[in-house]
């Protein structure tokens, strides 16, 4: 009787092991170590006042706190163009974001949107004589955190209440997998509503998946392009999302290296940045920590190199993470 | 008859000219009520939102300033969290 009872509670906790966990918590790295450091690029503020910074295709673009909003720069970081006039206008733009950049044989094409206005353009910029066209693509109608165009028509949005969304060819919106629970339109509706649990995202270069990192709690997301949700990591502990700030640590960038995610997490138990590694299904692989405050992290999937920018030390540091391309 | 004609043209003038005042003072009615709606509509209540005395640069956040109780983009609120009157009859 006794043997029974034993053989049924191991096959309930072998049930509720094997059923699929929303998140998993990740308290420790299969492997701790030290970045390589390849080189540092100190950068003067008063010439760029660096709010973001990315490589694409072979290209830098800077994206600055005030007009000109953007700069691209060659892979030496020699200026070829710069744009974006702050103002209300035709081709003025208050809140510009990076979302995209698509490089052809005689134009980079960088997407952004406009935050505030909650449109989407296209800057074509003529790479042999740093000519830019700027055109609108969409105007979405209403402020928009988060925009980018795919290749199959649609686009994956995120308003101001923070929840993503494909929006369809025909006009439907359908949230992504977990991003349309509770939602309380009452409240999210509001002119006035920011959401406690902000984020920003990337999509992979391949297109299959996309990224969606907690700015301002310990929360990695990782989505493929149909929306299902791949999984959920938190670090350390569960984050409290009645906070608009989490005690514990945060992430503040993304980059797609081979076939490995690498992120940049700002721990505040720990007050320092790492770097973290992560499998396609965000697995823990290894972690470094970095000497520095990270505010902004980009890579180069080609070289294998990711690029830190630390706003408070003017510099940009370039660390090698070659071993996992 | 021809006092009937003339009683009768009368009556039709005093009747369009009452209609044409009558519907001038209501279309002016009209007119100041929706005047009046407007301006109420303009004093909308206070609204209560969380704010922060201390700010610092962060891509793709926002937050509200407690200085000003206006939405900042691309900043985060630091420390202690306050609340502040949105008042959109200021704006």
């Amino acid at each position: 009787m006794n043997k029974r009872y034993f053989w049924i509670i191991v096959a309930i906790f072998a049930l509720y092991s094997c059923a699929k966990r929303e998140y998993y918590t990740i308290h420790s790295f299969p492997k701790e170590g030290d970045a390589i450091l390849l080189k540092e690029i100190k950068y003067d503020p008063t010439e760029y006042f660096l709010a973001d910074i990315s490589w694409a295709n072979g290209y830098w673009i800077y994206e600055l706190r005030d007009e000109p909003f953007f700069i691209l720069l060659d892979r030496d970081l020699n200026e070829i163009a710069h744009f974006g006039r702050k103002g209300n206008s035709p081709n003025e733009f208050l809140s510009p974001m990076l979302s995209n950049v698509i490089s052809d044989s005689n134009a980079v094409n960088i997407y952004f949107y406009d935050w505030d206005k909650g449109r989407l353009y296209n800057a074509s910029v003529n790479k042999n004589n740093g000519d830019v066209h700027i055109s609108e693509l969409k105007d979405f109608g209403k402020s928009m955190r988060y925009v980018r165009a795919l290749d199959d028509g649609r686009y994956i949005c995120s308003a101001e209440n923070n929840r993503y969304y494909f929006l369809e060819k025909n006009g439907e919106e359908h949230y992504l997998e977990g991003w349309g629970n509770e939602v309380n339109e009452a409240v999210e509706l509001s002119s006035t509503y920011v959401p406690t649990f902000q984020s920003r995202s990337d999509v992979s270069p391949d297109n299959n998946l996309f990224a969606v990192y907690s700015i301002s709690h310990q929360v990695l997301i990782l989505h493929d392009m149909n929306g299902k949700r791949i999984n959920t990591v938190y670090i350390s502990k569960e984050p409290d999302m009645g906070l608009y700030d989490s005690d514990v640590g945060s992430f503040n960038g993304i980059t797609f290296l081979g076939d490995v995610i690498v992120a940049l997490y700002e721990s505040v138990e720990d007050e320092c940045s790492y770097l973290m590694v992560f499998d396609r299904e965000l697995s823990p692989l290894k972690r470094y920590r970095l000497p520095i405050d990270g505010n902004i992290l980009t890579g180069n999937p080609e070289e294998g190199v990711v690029t830190v920018l630390s706003y408070d030390d003017e510099k940009m540091y370039c660390y090698d993470l070659s071993e996992w391309l | 008859m021809k006092n009937l004609i003339i009683f009768s043209s009368i009556s039709f003038l005093l009747c369009t000219g009452g209609i044409a005042i009558k519907a001038h003072i209501t279309s002016d009615d009209f007119l100041n009520a929706n005047a009046e709606a407007l301006l109420e509509s303009r004093s909308l209540p206070d609204i209560t939102v969380n704010c922060f005395m201390e700010t610092e640069f962060k891509m793709g956040h926002s937050f509200y300033y407690c200085f000003d109780c206006r939405r900042y983009i691309n900043a985060a609120g630091i420390g202690k969290m306050m609340t502040c009157q949105l008042n959109f009859n200021q704006e």
